[in-house]
């Protein structure tokens, strides 16, 4: 009798302490199929071209209840380029500008992460581009959350800023190809 | 695309600014040799060191004009350099600083000229070129083996253009010389890379006054300082073209060996032709492998173009 009374206060002190402890944030990994890194520059000072890269990694974690444990870990495969012509992209992976052979990956890793309404965040960070690190802070929106097709949890987030080439010592070609890019990255993220 | 800056910056102010050096170069000995003019018995002998100075003003030339290219096209370097062009930049201009010494030489550690070029500057830049594909691509065997053909090449290169430049082989080399340079510019604008073509095309721009001049009999040749510099400058960006961009290996092969086919003119039997008859013999020697590096990526490029137009 006296164990079994002391089995159920245990358990109801377990679940006390659960319900009590600050909730930890959710590790999601980012899904490739689903996510999308474009970017937009000025050609010849009379159009924008587009292109994207195809392979974006990485993990977010998300906390519901305490956005500053949110935390996003990027990392885009240069050589993923993609802006339909081949012999373009390959212009782009040499020396006159990404160099990728040199420079494999761009990665942005957030510091700091603070909620502006409640799906939308302001995310400080670091982005590596062509071997250079620059702070970035962008605005972050969270589309949704929801089950996914496995029947995991998964979650979009989406952004989009601008950012100089030449604050990366990609200063090369600036007379044909603009200095300014927009960068729109939409990434969807599941648990593995 | 090349536009007018690019004419300008890349080509007209580099060639400038080799005229300039080489004319300057060619009026120190008159200088020193103005009649009248009392020296000090301290003075060192001028009409030796004077004449050194104005016959070897091609390394200077050189290195002056990528670098006047490098700061008008791409801005200062930042240093450390992270990428070939910064990191060749700061290696010129550390050459030309030896080289400067070597000029103004007064003892005989400077017999050992070439190899200390080789040693302290040609293998580090070397290395520090080809180590982000060692860290991120490359196996232990690879790298070893890039390093090893690579230190063999650039140095067999480097005595080679030395010894065959000490043979003073006339005009028809600073021609050669140039062509090279100018050649490896425009295989390597075809071979991906409008940065690396444009840097070397502003060397080549500075080097040609010398080798006009020196054709038309009013200066000398380029001397032997200038081998570790141009092996330097040529095999750097053949190199970094490469590894970096899409120049093949076959061209980058028939560039770098390309200077060599002056020895051509050296052999004994063809000694003894008239000096015209050698020079011509010798930038033919030259002119065909660097042609045949030309065409083959000319046809390279017109393909990929007419499949991938942009």
């Amino acid at each position: 009798m006296h164990v079994r009374l002391a089995t159920r206060w245990f358990l109801a002190l377990a679940l006390a302490a659960g319900w009590a402890a600050p909730a930890r944030a959710e590790k999601f990994t980012v899904d490739p199929g689903h996510s999308t890194v474009l970017f937009r520059i000025m050609h010849m000072g009379v159009s924008y071209s587009w292109g994207r890269f195809d392979k974006v990694t990485g993990s977010v974690d998300l906390d519901e209840t305490d956005p500053a444990k949110n935390a996003f870990d990027i990392t885009i495969d240069t050589d993923s380029i993609n802006t339909g012509i081949g012999k373009r992209d390959q212009h782009l992976l040499g020396p006159d500008f990404f160099n990728a052979a040199q420079f494999p990956k761009i990665t942005f890793k957030s510091d700091s992460v603070r909620a502006k309404t409640n799906n939308t965040y302001e995310v400080t960070g670091k982005l590596t581009l062509h071997g250079v690190t620059r702070p970035l802070t962008v605005t972050l929106l969270k589309v949704g959350t929801g089950k996914g097709p496995m029947g995991g949890q998964i979650v979009g987030v989406d952004t989009g800023f601008p950012i100089k080439r030449t604050d990366f010592e990609m200063k090369n070609l600036l007379e044909g190809v603009g200095d300014d890019v927009l960068l729109i990255v939409s990434l969807e993220a599941g648990h593995k | 695309m090349l536009t007018h800056r690019d004419l300008l910056l890349g080509l007209g102010l580099p060639g400038l600014v080799g005229t300039v050096m080489f004319l300057l170069a060619r009026g120190v000995p008159m200088l020193f040799a103005r009649p009248g003019r009392r020296r000090s018995p301290a003075e060192p002998s001028p009409p030796g060191m004077a004449a050194r100075i104005g016959r070897d003003a091609s390394p200077f030339a050189l290195v002056l004009g990528y670098l006047t290219a490098e700061n008008l096209l791409m801005g200062r370097p930042a240093f450390p350099p992270i990428e070939a062009p910064p990191l060749l930049y700061f290696a010129l201009l550390a050459l030309a600083l030896l080289s400067a010494a070597y000029e103004c030489r007064a003892s005989g550690v400077w017999h050992y000229y070439v190899p200390i070029s080789i040693a302290v500057i040609l293998l580090p830049t070397i290395w520090l070129l080809v180590r982000p594909l060692a860290e991120h691509r490359w196996t232990g065997v690879q790298t070893t083996e890039w390093i090893v053909g690579l230190t063999v090449a650039a140095a067999a290169m480097t005595v080679a253009l030395d010894r065959l430049l000490g043979r003073q082989p006339g005009p028809a080399a600073s021609i050669g010389l140039v062509l090279v340079v100018a050649l490896t510019a425009s295989v390597l604008l075809l071979s991906g890379t409008k940065i690396y073509a444009q840097l070397a095309a502003a060397a080549a721009a500075a080097l040609a006054p010398g080798a006009l001049l020196a054709t038309a009999g009013r200066s000398a040749p380029f001397s032997r300082t200038i081998a570790p510099s141009f092996v330097l400058l040529v095999g750097g960006l053949l190199l970094a073209g490469h590894l970096y961009a899409s120049l093949t290996p076959e061209n980058a092969l028939l560039l770098l060996i390309a200077p060599l086919g002056l020895w051509l003119a050296e052999l004994p039997a063809v000694r003894r032709w008239p000096r015209w008859q050698r020079g011509l013999l010798g930038l033919a020697a030259v002119a065909l492998p660097a042609a045949v590096a030309a065409g083959l990526a000319a046809r390279q490029f017109l393909e990929d173009m007419a499949a991938d137009y942009y």
